[in-house]
């Protein structure tokens, strides 16, 4: 059948006439995270989408799978081979750089505004800007509608005990370990309670501890916070010693080195042995594993509350938090449909459709509307095979639910913690509290792609040797690491990054 | 008979080496068992270790529910048999040519066949190459690129070649040819080879996933592995839930499921092994020639 298509395909081509009648055939690639029970290729969604945009546009759509985990290696392989989907897309962006470079990607910048006047009309410049290198649009860049990313997380019941307030510097932050870990409110045994609980993911290296680095960093020109390394920031430091000191005093996971995969970190949690913590802002309050859920179970009256740390010296929150942009969405070079792809994406940036795609169906995903925004969702595993479904996946063209106002989608966002909303809401506040995003280099930094699998290593290196190390050793330890480190890559990637920063911003000034 | 006590110490040393190699085996078994049928707060608190905490079926349940994986089960253990099928017919002619010194330009086959062992075209030419065959997404792209492992080909050409002459002579005094040979004389007493060669086709081919994650795009034709792979490694990549933020987190699946998956994906060539268990222990050769 396939050979036939591709047969009568080539012929077509050749004889150069088009079939009267016969539609173009669009391929757009899906994730499958092999969730049981659900095709990701081929389910009630992508029925629905294939009858719509046929119907709409005339055009077919024909689905292609990339496993999650494996989709950069998949990816590679598809477009280095000729195949992959008309309407390819990665969370990666040096990837997407790389193909730029390779020449590999078609350019849209005269198609976007013929064909998707909608979309560029939903998504703005300023968003659009991310998919755009050396002046060419060369990707779409999906909308990340909700950009916090970190909170941290205390135990209630303990401060409560102690007569404490949720701390909001790393001052009163060690004044509350110091105590769980003396006076070990929640009664777990002083051996067994983790004041602070870290993980180590040598990508990122400060996910588990972040708002403390933040709370150190000193003042700085853009040029800098654009282009240091993380080991030579300035006040960065600091934190890994106030990290050391945590660790020297007992106050950390005592295991954390080992903790690769936070699998641990979750144990830890769950049983009520761990005090505070910092991870993605929803990170205890998530459905699956559902964290809180399980610790209240476990130990009646425990809870998690949000707190926020300020910086010692601008005495304000900031923190990281992720760019405007989800995925990047883009047209293969050797594609011949590009345009119905821009098409399709025009389609997509509908309101109703976002909503539909986003949502599903009330009565059958959902039971009932609040404010304009579905709630009580069926969880997927009570859902037949047949009405299962993902928000995430299909809607690639924003990443969280769009609802059109800032305050509706956060109030969208909350209604997913069952149980949980005035805490999760409170916790996306903090997220998003002083937040400040990645700088975002308009031209590849080929040092950077070169560089950065050895150098994340290498950091994970510094992090758990400096950490664990005596306090008396601490400074010729990360003195020696950091030096090591900036040989092997980290300075001919700041000196890079420095560069491209002051052509970027004298650009700006003339242009 | 009384054994001296070195004889005695020796063998309690061995009994004790085993015990511990057993045990490392097959205690990750117990656990990954004891986890599937575990509830999933139980597991959440570290409870579980060898026997199942809050005994619950839900994991099986919702993997039996699952058609896909029903389907993936069936059409893999089909999928398995075709390839050792086509693996053996292919490896054993090959080798029984081979063998024979009157094959003419038999070193030079065998060097070429050798190469390859240690010289491959990478995975983007191989890719090209399946792609060009039109195998892409087709069982084909699973059964035949692995069809000889040269490997296997040099033990069962070593065990051929080291089979008395003498066999092949009276047969071809009795008016046989070399398919009659093959078929009725060499084959019978080879059964041992054949079986032990079979499985290590089977084995390889039901654990194998790296090529179907390359060459298979149909969710339908996803080999059991493929599926278990994407269940485990899916659900515990943290650079997903860092580059989705808010969005990823739901899609985790409990610890139990993939448990559970990894029973279910295990147990079918588990069952194989002591089916074909008597023809490791049976020597077929002994007393063929006499005088």
């Amino acid at each position: 059948m396939k050979l036939f298509t591709n047969v009568a395909l080539v012929a077509t081509a050749l004889l150069g006439f088009t079939i009267p009648g016969g539609a173009q055939t669009l391929t757009v690639e899906v994730f499958d995270r092999a969730a049981p029970g659900y095709v990701a290729s081929d389910n009630w969604q992508t029925h629905w989408i294939q009858q719509q945009v046929k119907r709409e546009l005339g055009i077919d759509v024909q689905f292609v799978t990339v496993p999650r985990a494996q989709e950069v290696d998949k990816l590679n392989l598809l477009m280095a081979a000729g195949q992959a989907p008309d309407l390819s897309f990665t969370y990666n962006e040096s990837l997407v750089a790389n193909y730029v470079k390779a020449g590999g990607l078609t350019d849209l910048t005269k198609i976007l505004p013929v064909y998707g006047k909608d979309l560029v009309k939903y998504l703005g410049p300023d968003l659009l800007a991310f998919g755009d290198w050396g002046g060419k649009q060369w990707a779409v860049p999906a909308k990340r509608v909700f950009t916090g990313a970190f909170s941290g997380f205390i135990r209630k019941d303990w401060l409560d005990k102690l007569k404490l307030k949720v701390p909001t510097t790393v001052d009163e932050l060690y004044v509350a370990l110091k105590a769980f870990k003396e006076k070990d409110p929640g009664n777990v045994g002083k051996d067994k309670v983790i004041p602070f609980a870290i993980t180590v993911d040598n990508a990122n290296i400060h996910w588990t501890s972040d708002l403390i680095w933040e709370a150190f960093r000193k003042k700085t020109p853009e040029e800098v916070v654009a282009s240091a390394e993380r080991w030579t920031t300035p006040g960065y430091k600091d934190a890994v010693q106030y990290l050391n000191k945590l660790y020297n005093e007992g106050l950390l996971s005592p295991n954390f080195v080992l903790d690769k995969d936070g699998q641990q970190y979750i144990k830890d949690i769950v049983q009520g042995n761990v005090g505070a913590a910092i991870h993605n802002w929803d990170n205890v309050y998530r459905p699956n594993p559902g964290m809180a859920t399980e610790l209240a179970k476990n130990v009646p009256g425990a809870t998690f509350v949000p707190f926020d740390l300020q910086n010692r010296e601008t005495k304000l929150f900031s923190k990281w938090r992720y760019n405007p942009n989800g995925l990047f969405l883009f047209v293969p070079k050797f594609s011949k449909n590009a345009e119905a792809a821009v098409k399709y994406l025009n389609w997509m940036s509908r309101p109703e459709v976002l909503l539909y795609l986003q949502n599903g169906k009330e009565g059958v995903q959902y039971k009932s509307v609040k404010n304009g925004i579905p709630v009580d969702f069926i969880p997927q595993d009570k859902l037949p095979d047949a009405d299962k479904w993902n928000a995430t996946d299909i809607a690639i063209l924003a990443n969280g639910k769009e609802f059109g106002t800032q305050d509706k989608n956060l109030e969208a966002l909350s209604l997913g913690y069952t149980g949980f909303e005035p805490l999760a809401k409170q916790a996306a506040a903090i997220s998003l509290r002083d937040g400040y995003a990645s700088f975002r280099f308009d031209q590849i930094l080929s040092l950077e792609t070169k560089y950065r699998q050895t150098l994340n290593t290498k950091g994970g290196e510094i992090f758990v040797l400096s950490i664990t190390a005596k306090p008396s050793d601490f400074n010729k330890v990360y003195d020696s690491l950091v030096k090591e480190y900036m040989a092997s890559g980290g300075k001919a990637i700041e000196e890079e990054k420095v560069a491209a920063y002051r052509a970027q911003i004298a650009a700006k000034k003339s242009g | 008979m009384t054994r001296s006590l070195p004889d005695r110490l020796f063998d309690a040393t061995v009994a004790f080496i085993a015990t511990v190699a057993v045990l490392l085996c097959v205690v990750p078994i117990l656990n990954v068992v004891a986890v599937s049928l575990s509830s999933n707060s139980a597991l959440l608190g570290s409870k579980v270790t060898l026997w199942p905490v809050e005994f619950t079926l839900q994991s099986y349940a919702a993997l039996w529910s699952d058609k896909s994986m029903i389907w993936s089960l069936v059409y893999t253990s089909g999928m398995t048999l075709l390839h050792t099928g086509v693996a053996m017919a292919l490896s054993v002619f090959a080798a029984y040519a081979l063998s024979k010194k009157r094959l003419r330009g038999r070193t030079a086959l065998m060097t070429m066949i050798v190469v390859t062992m240690y010289f491959g075209g990478g995975l983007i030419p191989d890719y090209l190459l399946i792609r060009d065959l039109k195998m892409l997404d087709t069982v084909w792209a699973l059964v035949l690129p692995g069809a000889i492992s040269v490997f296997n080909l040099i033990v069962l050409k070593s065990f051929f070649t080291n089979l008395p002459d003498s066999f092949e002579e009276s047969a071809v005094m009795d008016g046989a040819n070399d398919v009659q040979i093959l078929l009725r004389i060499v084959l019978p007493l080879s059964l041992p080879i054949l079986a032990t060669i079979s499985l290590f086709y089977a084995v390889s081919r039901w654990n194998g996933f790296m090529d179907a994650l390359f060459y298979i795009n149909s969710p339908a034709l996803y080999p059991i592995q493929l599926k278990l792979y994407q269940i485990v490694v899916n659900s515990t990549a943290l650079d997903v839930v860092v580059n989705e933020g808010a969005g990823g987190g739901s899609m985790n699946l409990p610890e139990s499921i993939k448990a559970a998956a990894v029973v279910f994906a295990s147990v079918p060539i588990i069952l194989v092994y002591p089916w074909l268990q008597k023809h490791f222990v049976k020597g077929t050769l002994i007393g063929g020639i006499k005088g």
